[in-house]
């Protein structure tokens, strides 16, 4: 994968809740059955803060939220939804079952980027390499970092997250009987 | 050896003498517990994974509690698949609908034991930490568990809270749990497991301390426990439930941080719209109007906490326009409210009683609220939707004072029906 994303900033504040702003729980349920399938959550990403959200994002585009993004009850929907549309996370903090989540979703991600939100407005154009940490501002002309994901964690994302990371640890284990 | 309970148990569950917090480990469910809202996506991710049933059928926990009665033929169907599944995994410890919410009722039949650790698909595994057992949820990283039955973990690090003192009338343990987590609040309990310590705990019995245990977890503790001492000796010898062993934390053992509370100073609180963690005063939401009142959750549906809000319904009515719903915790608790008359106190004030199980708090499962309409409710959450309209505003309060609400038709104070 390409670690490097390259896009626009959508700019959220602090607190976004997992199951209402970021993807409303009610919509992972479909026949009374939960749907984890990324592309039919993508639709309803961040819609109940902007409704046309999931039209408008592109692949690349960067999400920057505040402190204690994905807080509440730790649902991975909306995180497999972001995945789905091909973005990116930054973070001034998160709780740690969103940490697990957003590894466990293939979400490149810098969690704990003191004071981003300083640093970016909405619709500023940034270049994100989410391997080195490295956030470059091409709207404003200005560059900063923050430290990137532990590289075993990195890994499991690179391998598409948790169910891909899952299966290869299963065959490692098979194979070496 | 300085280690603290939650060390000692993942130590032992993770085959190592001796860890250290930030450890990074794979220990072994004793017990693995998933739901009904969960049996068909986790059988569906098993297939994907090439794995035909759990490691170990002999030590997974299914329950149907979210989706008790189904209420469309949609969830019909779902719950005759998930039979299907639960039949051809192999399930030992399979319990359907109306048995109970599945973290309230295994500690009352002798499933879960002191030291244990167990392994969750759902945040609320928390409340064995009652009877001094571990709980960690894993939620969406749940296959690992069910296919290889562990996953790994980072060893969390401790907060020891000692509690002094007895709560006064009208104030209940909801009340005290509700006040602790907004004290320490979310960036000190994230990723710590809340150790309960102090001479109080003699006064407070396993119902009491599942309420301790329910709460941290909303604001992002890993766990919670109470270490097993007498009282949980006491209370599993009269459920004939064997294999108690008291363990604790050494005394040496490293806490991240000490917290000391009064439980003679606290006052009934409510947690304002939309954050379990918005805990005010009951004062700050006094003559709030409202239209449902909801006792029930895995967060107050004991046998306490219905004789909390049985005390206050005694001889009353429900205030006209206002509907209350009660959901004891398990077929123990129905029974035992039936025999001491606390149904007829439900049943005279015009509550309606429904099955054992999560009840409205599972996103308004059985009883959701409308556009506009405000609810006091003993539930885990009060987030935008958690039971039912986006539209809808939840209060959040312990049993007594949902109790006293629903009389009045608006938020009112429980100890001004304890003259």
């Amino acid at each position: 994968m390409n670690w490097t994303m390259q896009g626009r900033c959508w700019k959220f504040g602090d607190n976004l809740s997992l199951d209402d702003d970021i993807l409303e729980f009610a919509k992972v349920f479909v026949g009374g059955v939960r749907v984890s399938d990324p592309n039919y959550l993508k639709k309803h990403v961040f819609t109940n803060m902007i409704p046309d959200f999931p039209e408008r994002a592109k692949p690349g585009d960067i999400v920057v939220a505040g402190k204690r993004f994905g807080q509440g009850n730790p649902h991975i929907y909306g995180l497999l939804g972001m995945a789905g549309l091909g973005l990116g996370l930054i973070a001034e903090s998160v709780p740690h079952f969103t940490y697990r989540m957003i590894v466990a979703a293939g979400l490149p991600s810098l969690p704990f980027f003191n004071d981003i939100g300083a640093f970016v407005e909405d619709g500023d154009e940034l270049r994100v390499n989410f391997r080195t940490g490295e956030v470059e501002n091409l709207s404003r002309g200005v560059r900063c970092e923050s430290d990137p994901l532990p590289g075993a964690l990195r890994d499991i994302i690179e391998l598409g997250g948790f169910l891909p990371a899952l299966k290869k640890r299963l065959t490692d284990m098979n194979t070496k009987g | 050896m300085c280690m603290t309970l939650t060390e000692k148990i993942m130590a032992r569950a993770s085959g190592r003498d001796e860890l250290r917090t930030g450890d990074i480990v794979y220990p072994e469910a004793d017990l693995a517990t998933i739901h009904d809202l969960y049996v068909v996506e986790a059988d569906r991710q098993l297939t994907e994974l090439g794995v035909e049933r759990p490691w170990n059928p002999e030590r997974v926990f299914v329950c149907f509690d979210h989706d008790t009665i189904p209420q469309t033929v949609a969830v019909a169907n779902r719950a005759k698949k998930i039979r299907e599944i639960v039949k051809r995994w192999g399930i030992k410890h399979f319990f359907g609908p109306g048995r109970g919410q599945g973290h309230v009722f295994p500690m009352e039949i002798g499933l879960i034991k002191p030291g244990a650790c167990v392994l969750a698909y759902d945040i609320h595994v928390t409340n064995y930490g009652a009877v001094g057992c571990l709980g960690l949820a894993l939620v969406f990283e749940f296959p690992a568990v069910l296919a290889t039955g562990s996953h790994w973990l980072k060893v969390p690090e401790t907060i020891r809270i000692d509690l002094s003192g007895k709560l006064q009338p009208g104030v209940g343990i909801r009340d005290a749990a509700a006040r602790i987590i907004h004290e320490i609040g979310p960036d000190a309990a994230d990723y710590r497991v809340f150790e309960y310590t102090g001479d109080a705990l003699a006064h407070l019995g396993v119902d009491a301390r599942v309420k301790l245990c329910n709460l941290p977890i909303e604001i992002g503790a890993k766990s919670a426990i109470v270490p097993a001492d007498e009282v949980v000796a006491a209370w599993m010898r009269e459920r004939n439930i064997g294999g108690f062993e008291a363990m604790r934390s050494d005394p040496d053992a490293e806490f991240a941080e000490t917290y000391e509370f009064d439980l003679s100073a606290m006052e009934p609180v409510v947690a304002l719209p939309p954050r379990p963690e918005n805990v005010a005063p009951l004062g700050e939401a006094i003559g709030v109007p409202i239209h449902a009142a909801y006792l029930g959750s895995c967060a107050a549906d004991q046998y306490e906490d219905m004789a909390e809000a049985a005390e206050i319904l005694r001889g009353k009515k429900l205030a006209p326009g206002v509907r209350m719903i009660v959901t004891p915790g398990s077929r123990e608790v129905l029974a035992r409210c039936v025999e001491d008359g606390l149904m007829d106190v439900f049943c005279e004030a015009g509550a309606m009683v429904g099955p054992p199980g999560c009840g409205p708090c599972a996103i308004g499962r059985g009883g959701p609220l409308a556009d506009g309409e405000t609810c006091i409710a003993t539930v885990t959450r009060n987030d935008v939707g958690r039971m039912g309209s986006r539209e809808a505003r939840i209060y959040l309060a312990g049993a007594a004072t949902v109790a006293a609400s629903a009389v009045r038709g608006e938020i009112a104070d429980p100890r001004d029906f304890l003259a």
